[in-house]
């Protein structure tokens, strides 16, 4: 289910480079955006677009290396294709440790470079689906009371209703319909359900 | 005088004053006087000779040769023998034979007639003569064992003189040089005009200043030597140039082992232009693979463009002219690399500096793109033109702006530096004295002050990767331009390298 | 080949550290020997005999740094290397490539790799990134 299209944007100084992608990508049945510099770009990207990015890594000004840290200072999770007329593995491995989603030479083949985009867009649909979920989820546990929340929370760490109803200090009648509460908002079927959905929202170790 | 027929006092007081040996004979060439310079140079007395005929004084030779001449004078036809001085040979008392110069003349209003004969001996001049034949002898020999080949010709290029050495040189013998021209003779078809020209010039010239010029002779093997000439003009004692003496030396040899020795040169400066190149690759691979690219991309887009049912010609017709633009960009590209790295001949020619650094400006940006960095241009307009070899004062411009990226590379901490931070700045000025100035500049680290001595030495080097080479022969074409390539530092920091080229006069017309 | 060591003195000394390794994974080829020589200097370096082991050892606590010396003819190194990188998370993982292979040093990290070191030229970058992988 996509709300918004796709869009590959592709930010490249040189202009026969930028325009000839455009084609190549509108051959290929993808929409596509285009600006001549890192700054360009930044002045008028919405972290809301999804898509992909193909960028160049020389640019005068801003290079792209520094426009891909500036992404990730902003906290934008767009994948970020290098595409460079001249690469060594350095830049390559400086890119990756960066968090580049792929890197690619000039010239490439058609096919080649199709072949990563449509991976770098699945990503970014992944991701956006992920994100979609942790919303709804963070949105339902939001909507528990206080102690529903604690309920959750001792469930979740696998002690019994018993146990529960021990460390908060209330009955354990008390414990099951707070439970099932519980599972009626957050919309889980089942505790591992519960328990997925929490370590979805946890942070990354 | 005894036994004389006529001769007044005067004239015998004359003929015994006279130097010279007088005979007078009759018309039977019967002596009829003979005055002590006789005597003393037949050594006959007078009174021996006298009655005697003349021809005893001759040698077997003239002997017939003078009754025949009497002959003929007395039988009316040309006289031969009177009124015209000549060497003859005559006979000594003693056998010897030796030769006089001879005038005879006829008695005036003498019946039958009586002759004359006024013997002037040569045998001082003879003497003279040896000794002049043995000086030149001498000279000869000096000429001779001279190790430079002498040659003198006329006024035409005739050859008056050849030496040993030069025949040796030439390979030809002395019949087959003197008296022929020798610039058609002797000189390399190739070179005969300078040959002719250069005797001419010291013919004209004004003053005893030698003269010299360089060119080919030909041996007569056809094998071509190379001699550098000193020339002068020789004049007779009126002033007047007669003729030209060269003396040349043969430095076929030593100019092979300098050619050999520029090859060298040459071919270690191709190297370190490769290695420039080498070090260049990085900028020029991305200048490439640029047009490349979108070559790539318009033509993969046209495949697919004209897969589907419909296709858009207008626009697959508009990608493909974008494909010969590009293909073009890169033939350009490509040709100016070539230029630079062909092993051409060094070939200086007027021209302007700022139009040279225009050329390789792509280049040199491409390789300022791959550091991250700029290059910006500060060309003085209207400078004068400098005579320069221009492939390689670009290769000298490439090696110090590709050092001046590295240089600012070099730098840790990038981040929060703007962009001109990174800038190399290629700049050209006249000069106070009127030359032209070219320096390059970076805000690198610049270099410390022990690293400044040893910088153009040959491998030296401060980089990791780096020949050492580029900086020592990038001193040496400026060198060889007759300029230094020096370095200062840059303000607030950074290094500037900088030659100033003479600038050269337009010619007047 | 040298053996791993063992320091064994947790009961000696209560504060010593366990020796870590660094395992060079890779198959008896030249450019192995390279990077074995290269690391002359280095303590505790281990090339295990086949690619279980060096796994084998990439699991154990005392694996400070795994090096991917060569293609692994047995096996394909990205495969590998999500394989080690499965068993631990955080080791620093080091491939050896050719210069300017750009596209295999790309996919290495894409599967896990922390970084790709081309061999020739770059022995100084190799030694740097492991000292700071020890330390």
């Amino acid at each position: 289910m996509k709300d918004l299209p796709q869009t590959v944007f592709v930010v490249d100084d040189d202009d026969a480079v930028r325009n000839s992608l455009r084609l190549l990508l509108k051959s290929a049945g993808l929409a596509a955006e285009v600006a001549a510099s890192a700054q360009e770009f930044l002045s008028t990207y919405d972290a809301a677009q999804p898509g992909c990015l193909l960028l160049d890594v020389h640019m005068p000004g801003m290079t792209g290396l520094e426009m891909q840290h500036q992404l990730n200072v902003r906290g934008a999770a767009i994948p970020v294709i290098f595409i460079t007329g001249h690469g060594d593995i350095p830049m390559a491995v400086e890119a990756m440790q960066h968090g580049a989603f792929d890197f690619l030479q000039k010239p490439f083949r058609d096919q080649e470079l199709l072949d990563r985009v449509q991976r770098a867009l699945t990503r970014d649909t992944e991701y956006r689906a992920r994100l979609r979920q942790t919303e709804r989820i963070r949105e339902r546990l939001a909507s528990l009371s206080p102690r529903e929340r604690e309920v959750l929370d001792l469930v979740t760490q696998g002690k019994a209703n018993k146990m529960v109803a021990g460390d908060l200090g209330v009955s354990q009648r008390t414990v099951e319909i707070h439970r099932a509460h519980v599972m009626q908002k957050m919309e889980a079927g089942s505790l591992a359900e519960l328990v997925r959905m929490m370590m979805t929202i946890a942070p990354p170790q | 005088m005894r036994d004389m027929i006529a001769p007044t006092p005067d004239v015998l007081a004359l003929l015994e004053a006279t130097f010279d040996a007088v005979v007078i004979m009759d018309d039977r060439g019967r002596i009829q006087a003979f005055n002590e310079s006789a005597e003393a140079m037949f050594g006959y007395r007078a009174a021996d000779a006298i009655g005697r005929n003349v021809s005893m004084l001759m040698t077997a030779i003239d002997r017939l040769q003078h009754d025949d001449h009497l002959k003929r004078y007395l039988g009316g036809g040309e006289a031969r023998v009177l009124g015209k001085g000549r060497d003859v040979w005559v006979r000594h008392r003693d056998g010897s034979e030796f030769s006089v110069f001879l005038s005879v003349g006829r008695i005036p209003n003498s019946d039958p007639p009586q002759f004359v004969g006024f013997l002037h001996d040569t045998h001082l001049r003879r003497k003279a003569l040896a000794t002049l034949d043995h000086e030149r002898q001498r000279n000869r020999l000096y000429l001779d064992l001279a190790q430079v080949m002498l040659v003198a010709t006329d006024r035409n290029g005739v050859v008056q003189l050849v030496n040993q050495r030069a025949f040796r040189v030439l390979k030809r013998t002395n019949a087959e040089i003197m008296n022929r021209n020798w610039a058609d003779t002797c000189v390399a078809p190739d070179d005969r005009a300078i040959a002719r020209a250069a005797i001419r010039a010291l013919l004209q010239s004004a003053n005893d200043e030698p003269q010299s010029c360089e060119y080919h002779v030909r041996a007569s093997d056809g094998e071509d030597r190379f001699i550098t000439w000193r020339g002068v003009a020789l004049h007779d004692p009126d002033g007047v140039a007669r003729g030209i003496m060269l003396s040349g030396e043969d430095i076929t040899d030593q100019r092979r082992a300098e050619s050999e020795a520029h090859k060298a040169l040459e071919r270690m400066n191709s190297v370190a232009r490769l290695a420039t190149m080498g070090e260049m690759a990085a900028g020029i691979s991305h200048e490439l693979n640029q047009p490349l690219a979108a070559i790539a991309n318009y033509s993969q887009a046209c495949s697919r463009l004209l897969r589907v049912p419909e296709p858009d010609i207008p626009e697959v017709a508009a990608a493909l002219e974008q494909v010969s633009v590009q293909a073009l960009r890169a033939g350009e590209i490509i040709r100016r690399i070539r230029s630079l790295v062909r092993n051409e001949d060094v070939r200086r020619e007027t021209q302007d500096i700022n139009d040279l650094i225009r050329e390789v400006h792509t280049l040199l940006a491409s390789d300022a793109r791959v550091h991250d960095g700029r290059l910006a241009l500060d060309l003085s307009e209207s400078l004068p033109k400098v005579k320069v070899d221009g492939v390689q004062i670009q290769q000298v411009l490439m090696n110090l702006v590709h050092n001046a990226f590295e240089a600012q590379s070099n730098e840790i901490n990038r981040a929060g530096h703007p962009a001109e931070a990174f800038e190399v700045l290629i700049a050209t000025r006249p000069t106070p004295e009127g030359d032209v100035e070219v320096s390059v500049s970076d805000l690198g680290p610049g270099l410390a002050g022990d690293v400044e001595q040893k910088i153009f030495e040959p491998f030296f080097t401060t980089k990791a990767t780096g020949t050492g080479l580029g900086l020592a022969i990038s001193r040496s074409i400026i060198k060889a331009h007759d300029a230094r390539l020096g370095y200062r530092a840059n303000q607030p920091h950074g290094a500037c390298f900088f030659f100033v080229l003479p600038a050269q006069q337009e010619p007047h017309r | 080949m040298v053996g791993s060591k063992d320091n064994g003195g947790g009961a000696n000394k209560h504060d010593a550290k366990p020796v870590r390794t660094i395992i060079v994974a890779g198959q008896s080829s030249q450019r192995t020997r390279e990077v074995l020589r290269a690391l002359r200097g280095f303590n505790n370096v281990i090339w295990p005999t086949s690619l279980e082991s060096a796994l084998a050892q990439t699991s154990s606590a005392e694996a400070g740094c795994l090096v991917i010396a060569d293609d692994l003819r047995e096996e394909r190194v990205d495969d590998f290397l999500l394989e080690a990188r499965e068993l631990q998370r955080n080791l620093p993982i080091f491939v050896i490539t050719d210069p300017d292979d750009v596209a295999e040093a790309v996919s290495a990290m894409r599967h896990g790799a922390t970084a790709v070191i081309e061999i020739p030229p770059s022995y100084a970058v190799l030694w740097e990134e492991i000292a700071r992988a020890m330390q």
